[in-house]
């Protein structure tokens, strides 16, 4: 074969002798034995095209001769890894549209419905599901990172067949053992989203249904229940799913709702509310409202109930016999106010009753599953445990040992609904579930979820299917829960724009006493209805417009201010760009000015490297020391006087002279104003340089332009390798040996130009030496001349810098050569 | 007419006496050219003194006093008589000192004690002399306030770093604003 050339038949050819398809399979890289020196990816990669094309075809044409060559592509080159990890299955491309197709021809389809056989996708899971199944079959507790791990692991595998049961398991953890895993809302409502596809999904939904998700904030559509069914699982009808998604959303909001406010908050409101249905309800609607009450207080008693109604049926005349005799005993417990207690000892002589019955006739709680897991599980049921176990194939069919409990309490009350009414709910009543003031980002779209999926749907399907009374009831009762809410909600709301106007904020605070209490009485629909949709009118219309008025007056203020100070910010800022602009600007400005006079007069070359001589000082100047025209200076400023060089520093600058040592601190040499200025004389100095002291003038600038680089006489090296200055003049120039470096206040200390004697020069030399901070074995005395360079030091406004030279060497211009 | 002779040569000798003392008087004194910290702020700096000795004459002060004081702001010729030797007592106000001294337009040492002496003038100064009066010396002071810096202030003052930071600073305060503003609305 050649290199990048392998034709179908040769594929083929591999595919069909074994041997060849084992010994590609097992080898390292090297595929020599194939005879064309192309790796083992080479050939899979082949062969995936290959398996990719043949479906490919059978997709487009339904023509499946192909389809033993896809076969064997599977069978030999990808059965084994699906086996190993099924999720493998639904990441291949050519499988998913093969499952497609094998659903329109399951006969021409039938050897891949074999593949899939092979394929445990019952068992299927990862790494990470096979350790939570493992974790959950051993009934071991995840701790708070495994949960919120497992949370992970289906939100990314949200949109694969997933294992039904690690839905139930985290809902069971995290809603009825009230696990604080410290989920944000969005987990939640995420988690509440997954629930929600997951009932619709054991409904056998058909419908479109659009949910909102936090995350995306874009509908998710869902479209059938392919995703989230369990195969395994009981079906329950549609009005148990019915009952459970409104037990779920119970779960869901009370949660939401501990979450998002002060637990003791909502707890006073509760127990508020509770007193005031058992001021409703507790006189005369005591027993009827029995479940009612118990959900609201949640003292669930479900077996009680449950039992009453199993006697009612299997034993009517001894059921009449205990009711009465609960009734009475309910009437005294009424008396004395302890009711819980009497209804103890009632379920315990029913449960002795209970097991007798069953014991006589097993089979009459065969249509009682709940009954028939109690019976299991209690360990003091043996004898009954025994008589059920005729009815285990039933049982298998139950889910696993964590959805028991929680799905227990569902089942329950699914039983004790049948027979069930036709609900007169009207449309215009829940309606009015729909009213939402405004919230916060997250509480509205967790309302976003309560209304398109909740309120919606319950109310299309409960116009359509038959409702008990007591999910009316239940409903009602959310309904009230959900306006405590708002209360709360909007409390904290207003409070923030009425804090400031106490009378307004009394005001709004009885309307919304009043509003509370009105949803309360749900014994009275019609009541509420017409007291709420007064409130709201009165709140709509005037409460409304006064509260907006005063936000909207309270925004505009803070406009103003928000702007004022802006403005201010900006202007700061556009002057401060502006004056860094001109800084730069003019650092710019002053290094190029001096390029161009330092090119203009030569000095760019190099400096002689001149030793002093020792018994000389005088010379007749000659080609090698530096000179300039000064001609061509003094057409442009007649104030130049010299020009200082030291070689290998940024020190190459003209030296002027004013009337005073002001003018050129701000003025570059050609009299440009500029904060650079420029190098010059102090105006006592003799103009010939014959002052005992002659001083210069610098800026000690940050780039290090002018006499910036002064500073770095601090470091001996640094002296040591720029030792000479050179002043040229029109008459001579002069080397000048630098021996001292020194700091000073110029507040208190004056550098002295000429010497009334040699005497007082000598003690100016003599303190020079002890402030100096070099080491320098030049000799200086009185009949010497001195070169000062000073500059500021940036630390103290009076604190100088100066370095100070000794003339070691004089290069006389010939008169006849000195510029005039 | 002996008489007549003797009348005139009388008149004629005191008038050549007049002549020649007026004469001899007027190309004999010189003057000492003065200036007392003339810088046109009216700040009381300090005095000069000198004295009136056998061979000065001042000219304006008519006082009996012998001290001649000249005033912080004076400029004053003094003059004197050829071979004298006249002395001034530079006496510095508080809360100044001398910044410059210059004798005959030359920038010297200030004297420790304030004492500026010049020794029997005998001729003018060509460089410091006028068309109208010979001026033999002159003395210039100048004060400043102390504590002054003696050297000119060469610090880069091009102030990089605070305008920068206030840039900055306007600019991070300018985002966090228009950040809280855009949550406001939110």
């Amino acid at each position: 074969m050649k290199k990048g050339q392998t034709t179908i038949e040769q594929l083929i050819h591999i595919l069909d002798d074994e041997a060849l398809c084992k010994q590609l399979l097992n080898a390292n890289d090297n595929c020599s034995f194939l005879g064309d020196g192309m790796s083992k990816q080479y050939y899979l990669n082949e062969f995936e095209r290959l398996l990719n094309s043949t479906v490919f075809i059978m997709k487009k044409t339904h023509n499946f001769s192909y389809l033993s060559i896809t076969m064997k592509i599977l069978m030999k080159f990808y059965l084994e890894k699906m086996k190993e990890n099924p999720f493998q299955f639904y990441e291949n491309v050519a499988c998913r549209n093969l499952l497609d197709l094998s659903k329109q021809y399951p006969k021409e389809l039938e050897p891949f419905q074999n593949f899939l056989k092979e394929i445990h996708f019952e068992e299927a899971a990862d790494d990470v599901g096979r350790f939570y199944h493992k974790q959950m079959k051993k009934n071991r507790i995840l701790n708070d990172f495994e949960l919120k791990d497992l949370l992970n692991y289906l939100m990314i595998y949200k949109n694969r067949k997933m294992p039904h049961h690690y839905l139930r398991y985290l809902f069971f953890v995290i809603f009825e053992k009230d696990r604080d895993l410290d989920l944000s809302s969005a987990m939640y409502a995420e988690l509440f989203r997954f629930l929600i596809l997951d009932l619709l999904g054991q409904l056998g939904w058909k419908e479109t249904v659009h949910v909102v998700t936090l995350e995306e904030k874009k509908p998710f559509i869902y479209q059938g229940p392919d995703i989230y069914i369990n195969e395994s699982a009981i079906k329950p009808t549609l009005e148990e799913n019915m009952l459970y998604f409104a037990y779920l959303f119970d779960l869901f909001e009370k949660r939401y709702k501990y979450k998002s406010f002060a637990h003791n908050k909502y707890e006073e409101i509760k127990s508020k509310k509770q007193y005031m249905i058992k001021e409703i309800l507790g006189s005369s609607y005591f027993y009827e409202n029995y479940s009612y009450l118990s959900i609201e207080t949640e003292i669930v008693d479900q077996s009680l109930i449950n039992r009453l109604r199993f006697f009612e049926e299997v034993a009517p005349s001894l059921y009449k016999e205990i009711i009465e005799d609960y009734e009475k005993q309910i009437i005294e417990a009424m008396k004395a106010e302890d009711p819980s207690s009497d209804s103890n000892r009632l379920v315990l002589t029913l449960e002795d009753l209970t097991d007798q019955t069953i014991l006589l006739s097993p089979e009459i709680i065969e249509n009682r599953p709940f009954l028939k897991l109690e019976y299991q599980t209690d360990g003091r049921k043996k004898k009954i445990v025994e008589l059920i176990e005729a009815y285990e194939s039933e049982l298998e069919l139950i889910f696993e040992d964590e959805d028991n409990e929680f799905l227990a309490s569902y089942y329950e009350q699914v039983i004790l609904h049948i027979p069930l009414t036709i609900s007169k709910l009207s449309e215009e009543f829940i309606g009015l579930l729909e009213y939402r003031p405004r919230l916060p980002r997250t509480d509205r779209l967790i309302e976003r979820i309560i209304q398109e999926h909740f309120v919606k749907e319950i109310n299309k399907s409960v116009r359509n299917h038959i409702i008990t009374h007591s999910e009316l009831e239940t409903l009602l009762s959310k309904f009230n829960d959900y306006m405590a809410k708002m209360y709360e909600l909007e409390q904290k709301r207003i409070s923030k724009y009425l804090s400031k106007d106490p009378e307004q904020w009394k005001l709004y605070n009885n309307h919304l006493e009043m509003l509370y209490r009105s949803v309360s009485y749900l014994s009275n629909p019609d009541l509420y209805e017409s007291t709420y949709l007064n409130l709201t009118q009165v709140l709509n219309i005037k409460e409304a417009k006064a509260i907006q008025k005063k936000v909207l007056k309270n925004r505009l203020t803070n406009q103003k201010v928000y702007i004022a100070v802006l403005s201010i910010l900006i202007l700061i800022f556009s002057i401060s760009l502006f004056l860094l602009g001109r800084i730069i600007w003019q650092y710019w400005s002053a290094s190029d000015s001096y390029g161009k006079i330092q090119n203009q007069t030569g000095q760019i070359k190099p400096l002689p490297v001149i030793t002093p001589d020792p018994n000389r000082t005088e010379f007749p100047i000659n080609d090698d020391i530096p000179q300039i025209d000064f001609e061509p200076l003094y057409e442009i400023n007649d104030e130049i006087v010299a020009w200082i060089r030291i070689d290998d520093t940024e020190i190459n600058y003209p030296i002027a002279r004013a009337e005073d040592n002001e003018y050129y601190l701000k003025h570059l040499y050609n009299k440009k104003p500029n904060v650079s200025g420029s190098i010059f004389v102090d105006y006592r100095a003799n103009q010939d340089f014959s002052s005992d002291n002659t001083i210069l003038y610098g800026h000690n600038m940050r780039n290090n332009t002018m006499f910036g680089s002064l500073k770095k006489y601090r470091k001996e090296s640094y002296f040591e390798e720029h030792k000479y200055i050179w002043l040229i003049t029109p008459k001579a120039t002069y080397q000048y040996e630098i021996y001292a470096a020194y700091e000073f206040d110029s507040s208190k200390e004056a550098h002295i130009i000429n010497f009334n004697s040699e005497e007082s020069f000598q003690k100016y030399l003599d303190e020079i030496k002890k402030k100096t901070i070099l080491s320098s074995e030049l000799e200086v005395g009185p009949k010497d001349h001195l070169l000062t360079l000073s500059t500021c030091t940036d630390v103290e406004p009076d604190e100088r810098f100066t370095v100070v030279a000794k003339r070691v060497m004089t290069y006389i211009v010939p008169e006849e050569n000195v510029s005039n | 007419m002996k008489r007549t002779i003797k009348m005139m040569s009388f008149f004629a000798i005191a008038f050549c006496s007049l002549w020649l003392g007026v004469a001899s008087a007027s190309a004999a004194n010189f003057k000492i050219d003065v200036i007392n910290g003339q810088d046109g702020s009216g700040i009381d700096y300090g005095t000069i003194t000198t004295t009136k000795n056998s061979c000065t004459v001042t000219p304006a002060d008519s006082s009996s006093s012998n001290i001649i004081t000249i005033k912080s702001g004076q400029q004053l010729y003094v003059e004197v008589n050829p071979g004298c030797t006249q002395t001034f007592q530079v006496t510095v106000n508080e809360g100044y000192e001398i910044d410059t001294v210059l004798v005959d337009r030359q920038y010297v040492q200030p004297s420790a004690d304030g004492v500026y002496t010049f020794s029997n003038i005998t001729s003018a100064n060509s460089l410091l002399s006028t068309d109208t009066s010979d001026v033999a010396h002159s003395l210039c002071i100048k004060y400043k306030k102390k504590g002054a810096p003696s050297s000119p202030n060469t610090g880069d003052v091009a102030y990089v770093f605070p305008v920068a930071g206030a840039a900055l600073l306007s600019l991070g305060l300018m985002i966090i604003l228009v950040r809280k503003n855009k949550n406001v609305k939110a």
